[in-house]
């Protein structure tokens, strides 16, 4: 059993008109900007589960009914819970009439209702499949199991010895049987006997004893006895710790063994889990494990050392971390009778973790499902790198538009598996940074994207401030991400959505205004730039604008190409030769001169446009130029100094970047 | 534990058990739950043990505590109730959306309080009282219409349908099934949704049917659905002989098809726990089955009681003498006088004269009438339901089931102060010992009273003065309005000795029976009845039941009718003849 999909209403954030999430099976995540809603998500999925139940870990409070922007407070909230995979069984919650009958729902109602004293309280109304009024039992609930790490969560406290820690819990699990617990019983109560016999022991427990019948002088005639603890289970169960060993144990040279180390040093010379050092010798832990001919006296060091160090609260925070998620997913993946829904909400896993430790989480998390039974996992992350790694089906993304909370399951965009494939290989850290934007641009090369955020601040719309990510897609594969991006859903989550192109016009043989190949710089003429004024925009370029146009997706073109636009004026003209100059300090003179000589500045721009097409391997490198040029003058600007030979920014880069920085 | 329980707690599959009376039918049923239960494995599966009343699913678990003691507790995933109970919970309330003509819930209710505007209904109609219980109409699995036991026949004519039948489509277009009803419902429904009688068949993978032979047709149906769908095993028990619920559309044919059937493993109780082979001897001659060839064995303590049963022939006596003579004998062979152990019973009403036809007026004060005995005398928790309900009526004029009452409570006034308000109903109601037509009067104007206090106007469509009535007169019995209400409602007393009605006493064991015949005529146990009536009916069922609650003494006192010296059911090698003058 597991999850599908979630409705939730009037629930905090998320008003009248709901938002509705979708999950799989497997790893799903939850990702949105700060404030978006996501750990609302999280914890409507806690209420859900504990409504019917008679543990509670989370209340509904008064608090959590929706408030609208006028102030008004919702007069109920809903939750809607729909499963797939459900046993007939489950008959509360099964519906005889899903696909493959196998599916199930069942729905959490909170209405507000003024008592006879005037007192505002809150009631639940639920109900199992179907209609309301169907009985909707806490015994159903058995059959679930879920877990919550919180974002603040206390891993060293969960972890700490007492009777709920996650150890004890998983220790209790792995030994269901009363004879397996006899017997750690017997081993505990055995160690007690033998540490009694000590003479100390004996008389600290005299000592009690004594004073103890002293003061009640033989009215109760009780005694104590004392030992390690109590021999019972529980007992066992609630003082396990963990720590993390050492992973490297160093021999002194004035350790008693230490002429044992290096003899095995010596004869050891290529093994890479022995370090020499000044101050003795360095021996990895795992030198324990393999057959390593380690001499008796040497390994018992080893080993004592070893496990003389290191309680839990000296290990770092991230460690902590992954230490109790391994507790709660190994407790888990414990087949339980009569459990056939497990799942582990969690907060941000990457918490208090380096990027390449969050990838290796994500793998955890995800192997962990493969190899053990269905344990559905949800998180909330603001991490880009375990949102690149998670398959773009199971991301909700939560997100805001016209003041009112919308959840974009990537499952239902109109992506191909194609297209999923290819962005699942190509969405790294950087690129799915765009998933936490609040506006994207796409480009399709180096140049626009060392450009464009030099310009945007120019105009005053620096892209930070505006939470605009730019995605360079190095290439014109536009098409999976507006399949990502469109559907009737999407509209409003990336409404402020653009793409920049070149419309490459032409550059068909077959048409009437193709221009050749071979034509370089000194080739320009009336012909070439009336080709370019009147050419059309490359069929691809045509279908691009059409379907952004049905998806409702910005799209800017650049008549030709960016260098041909970048030479809208005389200003720019003589900042592209100056570019152009420094990486080709012959060339680029002659073409300043032959430049000179034209009179038109279409004539300039064509030319200029014919020397980039033949040397694009420059396009880096003016583009590196022209953004210096304008952030330079964009300091004087705000000095108030003149400018000399302003750079003017071509006005569909300009509308561009307006359509993404609008408030 | 005799070889033929021991058959039943081995077996699996198809089913059906015959238990004579005494055989430890219940106490078998119990056994075979508990096995099942000391090794279940399964967390969300369970058994379903099913019996047709309250009482006796009831009994079952006072068994199962009997046997297990304190943790005889049967919860989730099991399921331990009446037929009625599992029908409408499993099928009609949770699925029963799927087949209502809106859509909608489905609500059952028990009688007509809508009185939907109908135009349609005949003089005929009106003659026949039809107008009034359209709760008694159904249709069966065949399609045919009923009123309670008989087939309509009434003529068409040119109308596509009966006006009743027109007049019921207007409930099943509003979603709303009478309790009557549940079963073909359920039949139906399974039959388009059979995915549905799987997912019970998983839910329940193992069904025990106690008294089964009081299942109705419709019920057997949808029995036999289940069976089909997957039910591991389906165990069915009872006794044809001992089908005593008739008028509830109960029908023993259902159970006796079932030991004919080759699909079905036939087991048969026959070791008589209770009776004294004198007694089994004699109640041979009153059953169906055993039709006075064979009898059951006698295999209890009681089994060697050398007393034969005793049939007094009076002269109308009055019942104390008749009971004082019984008492005597009872002491004369040393039985301690206690409601343990020594049983009056008769037919119906234990207090003869207080079967009055139609006393009540309306549906709403016989509620509250039964929940001022229950009160009383019984059960708070069933006292509050009745009242509940009977406000309910009052003041919104409609009739729902418990949960669209709920919500309706909800949606118009404050659940906690409705709450108080129908326990200071009942708190206020006049004593029970009051005379019945005192105690309407009473019960009237403190209804009212408390009503204005809470702010909880009566409907505009009820009227309180008619609710607040009941008959006028009686031809029969002259004085009915004096008797105080308890009478009304008593089945069974336990003071120095049992009083009860026989269907009061089911499952029941006593040393001593006293069956008091009163009555020469009318549709009940008479004389003639007894002596020369068709084995297969209620009535004689009826007496079967009483003749076989005693261990050690069974008297039946019967007019003294002439011929019944003579009679081939009641011969001096059988019964001891003894005359009270």
């Amino acid at each position: 059993m597991y999850l599908k999909k979630l409705i939730i209403k009037n629930f905090r954030a998320f008003n009248e008109n709901g938002i509705e999430l979708v999950f799989n099976k497997g790893v799903n995540a939850i990702i949105g900007e700060n404030n978006s809603g996501k750990s609302a998500v999280i914890d409507a999925i806690r209420i859900v589960y504990s409504t019917v139940t008679y543990r509670k870990d989370i209340f509904f409070s008064r608090t959590d009914f929706h408030v609208s922007a006028d102030g008004t407070v919702a007069d109920y909230a809903q939750f809607d819970v729909y499963l797939e995979e459900v046993p007939k069984k489950m008959i509360e919650i099964w519906n005889p009439q899903s696909e493959n009958a196998s599916g199930g729902d069942f729905h959490i109602k909170f209405e507000k209702y003024v008592s006879q004293n005037g007192a505002e309280k809150i009631r639940s109304v639920y109900w199992g499949f179907g209609i309301e009024g169907n009985q909707l039992s806490s015994d159903t609930f058995e059959a679930t199991d879920m877990v919550f790490l919180g974002a603040l969560r206390d891993s060293e406290n969960e972890m700490k010895p007492s009777r709920n820690s996650k150890i004890a819990q998983l220790l209790r699990n792995i030994a269901p049987e009363e004879d397996v617990r006899a017997e750690l019983v017997q081993v505990l109560s055995d160690a007690n006997i033998k540490l009694l016999e000590k003479d100390q022991l004996k008389k600290t427990r005299n000592i009690i004893n004594q004073n103890l019948s002293r003061i009640e002088q033989g009215f109760l005639n009780q005694r104590i006895d004392i030992g390690l603890i109590e021999p019972r289970f529980d007992s066992i169960a609630s003082s396990l710790r963990a720590w993390v060993k050492p992973k490297w144990v160093l021999i002194k040279n004035t350790d008693a063994v230490y002429e044992n180390a290096c003899t095995y040093y010596e004869a050891n010379r290529g093994c890479k889990k022995i370090q020499y050092d000044d101050i003795g010798i360095y021996f990895e832990i795992s030198i324990l494990d393999g057959d390593n001919n380690l001499d008796e006296i040497l390994a018992n060091r080893v080993r004592e050392i070893a496990n003389s160090s290191f309680e839990l609260y000296q290990n770092g925070l991230g460690y902590n971390n992954l230490l109790y998620m391994s507790a709660v997913l190994g407790e888990m993946s414990i087949e339980k009778g009569g459990i056939y829904q497990n799942i582990l909400l969690v907060e941000e896993p990457e918490a208090h973790l380096h990027p390449q430790l969050q990838e290796l989480v994500h793998e955890f998390l995800s192997e962990a499902n493969k190899n053990d039974i269905n344990v559905q996992i949800i998180y909330t992350s603001h991490s880009p790198t375990l949102a690149s790694k998670i398959e773009i089906a199971n991301i909700n993304l939560i997100y805001e538009y016209n003041h009112q909370k919308y959840c974009l399951p990537f499952s239902e965009t109109n992506l191909t598996e194609e297209d999923e494939l290819y962005l699942q290989r190509y969405l790294d850290v950087t690129k799915s940074q765009m998933f936490f934007a609040r506006g994207i641009i796409f480009v399709e090369g180096i140049s626009e994207a060392i450009l464009l955020p030099e310009m945007a601040k120019s105009l005053c719309r620096p892209f930070e401030k505006y939470a605009v990510e730019l995605v360079n897609i190095d290439s014109v594969a536009f098409n999976p991400f507006i399949n990502l991006l469109s559907s009737s859903k999407v509209r409003t989550c990336f409404s402020k959505v653009s793409i920049i192109t070149d419309d490459d016009r032409c550059n068909k043989k077959d048409e009437a205004h193709y221009i050749d190949k071979n034509y370089d710089y000194d080739d320009v003429s009336e012909e070439i730039v009336l080709n370019l004024k009147n050419g059309q925009p490359s069929n691809r370029c045509d279908i691009l604008k059409e379907k952004c146009k049905t998806e409702g997706i910005n799209i800017y073109t650049a008549k030709k190409t960016l260098e041909h636009e970048l030479c809208c004026s005389e200003n720019n003209v003589y900042h592209m030769i100056e570019a152009l100059k420094k990486c080709y300090p012959e060339l680029g003179v002659k073409l300043e001169e032959k430049v000179s000589g034209l009179s038109h500045l279409s004539e300039k721009a064509a030319c200029i446009w014919l020397f980039i097409r033949n040397r694009d391997k420059c396009k880096g490198a003016v583009a590196q130029y022209i953004a210096q040029i304008i952030s330079d003058q964009n300091t004087l600007r705000k000095k108030g100094e003149t400018i000399d030979k302003e750079f003017a920014i071509p006005e569909y880069l300009k509308n561009a970047i307006y359509s993404v920085t609008e408030e | 534990m005799t070889d033929e329980q021991k058959a039943f707690l081995d077996a699996e599959g198809k089913v059906i058990v015959k238990a004579c009376p005494g055989s430890g039918k219940t106490y078998a049923v119990a056994h075979k739950l508990l096995s099942y239960l000391e090794n279940w494995k399964d967390y969300h599966s369970g058994v379903a043990v099913l019996s047709f009343t309250n009482v006796a699913s009831d009994e079952i678990y006072g068994k199962i505590k009997s046997i297990k003691g304190r943790s005889g507790k049967v919860g989730y995933p099991h399921f331990i109730g009446t037929v009625d109970s599992f029908i409408d919970e499993f099928i009609v309330l949770r699925y029963g959306h799927l087949y209502t003509a809106g859509k909608v819930r489905p609500r059952i209710a028990i009688s007509d309080t809508w009185k939907f505007p109908f135009q349609y209904w005949r003089s005929d109609c009106y003659k026949k009282r039809c107008v009034d219980c359209i709760e008694k109409f159904y249709y069966g699995i065949n399609d045919r219409f009923y009123k309670e036991k008989e087939e309509v026949t009434c003529n068409r004519k040119y109308a596509r349908m009966l006006p009743c039948q027109q007049y019921k489509t207007l409930f099943s277009k509003r979603g709303i099934i009478f309790q009557n009803e549940t079963a073909l419902f359920a039949y139906r429904l399974l039959k388009r949704h059979p995915e549905i009688a799987t997912a019970i068949a998983e839910r329940f993978p193992i069904i025990i049917i106690d008294e089964v032979q009081d299942t109705s047709i419709n019920q057997m149906a949808v029995i036999d659905l289940l069976s089909d769908s997957g039910v591991r095993s389906m165990l069915l028990v009872g006794d044809p002989d001992q089908a005593i619920y008739e008028w509830r559309n109960a029908n023993p044919e259902c159970f006796i098809q079932k030991t004919k059937d080759s699909n079905w493993r036939t087991i048969e109780f026959t070791g008589n726990f209770r009776c004294s082979q004198n007694i089994c001897n004699v109640a041979s001659l009153f059953s169906a089955s055993l039709n006075g060839d064979t009898c059951n064995n006698s295999v209890g303590c009681s089994k060697d009681e050398k007393e034969k049963p005793v049939l007094l022939l009076t002269n109308k006596k009055t019942e104390h003498k008749i009971v004082d003579y019984f008492l005597n004998k009872c002491k004369g062979m040393g039985i301690e006088l206690s409601p343990k152990n020594i049983a009056v019973l008769t037919r119906g009403r234990i207090h003869s004269d207080t079967d009055i036809i139609s006393l009540w007026k309306s549906v709403e004060i016989e509620l509250f009438a039964k929940a001022a005995y229950e009160w009383t005398k019984g059960s708070r928790n069933k006292a509050y339901q009745y009242a509940e309900k009977a406000c309910f009526n009052i003041i919104y004029n409609e009739d729902l089931d418990e949960y669209a009452m709920k919500k309706k409570i909800l949606d118009c006034t404050d659940e906690s102060v409705w709450k108080d308000y129908v326990i200071d109903v009942l708190v206020n109601m006049p004593s029970i010992e009051t005379g019945i037509a005192e105690w309407v009067d009473k019960a009237s104007k403190s209804f009212c009273k408390i009503s204005d206090n809470y702010g909880y106007e009566i409907s505009i469509d009820k009227d309180v003065k008619s609710i607040f009535k009941i008959k006028q007169r009686d031809s029969k019995v002259s004085n009915f309005r004096d008797f105080p209400l308890r009478k009304f409602f008593e089945k069974k007393t336990e003071d120095k000795y049992t009083r009860s009605s026989i269907h009061g006493v089911k499952g029941e064991t006593y040393d001593a029976v006293l069956i008091n015949i009163k009555s020469r005529t009318g549709n009940t146990i008479t004389p003639k009845l007894l002596m020369e009536g068709d084995l297969n009916q209620e009535l004689m069922r009826l007496a079967y039941v009483a003749m076989t609650r005693p261990r050690r003494l069974l008297m039946l006192a019967i007019p003294n009718t002439k011929g019944i010296k003579d009679c081939r059911r009641f011969t001096e090698e059988l019964w001891v003849h003894e005359v009270l003058n």
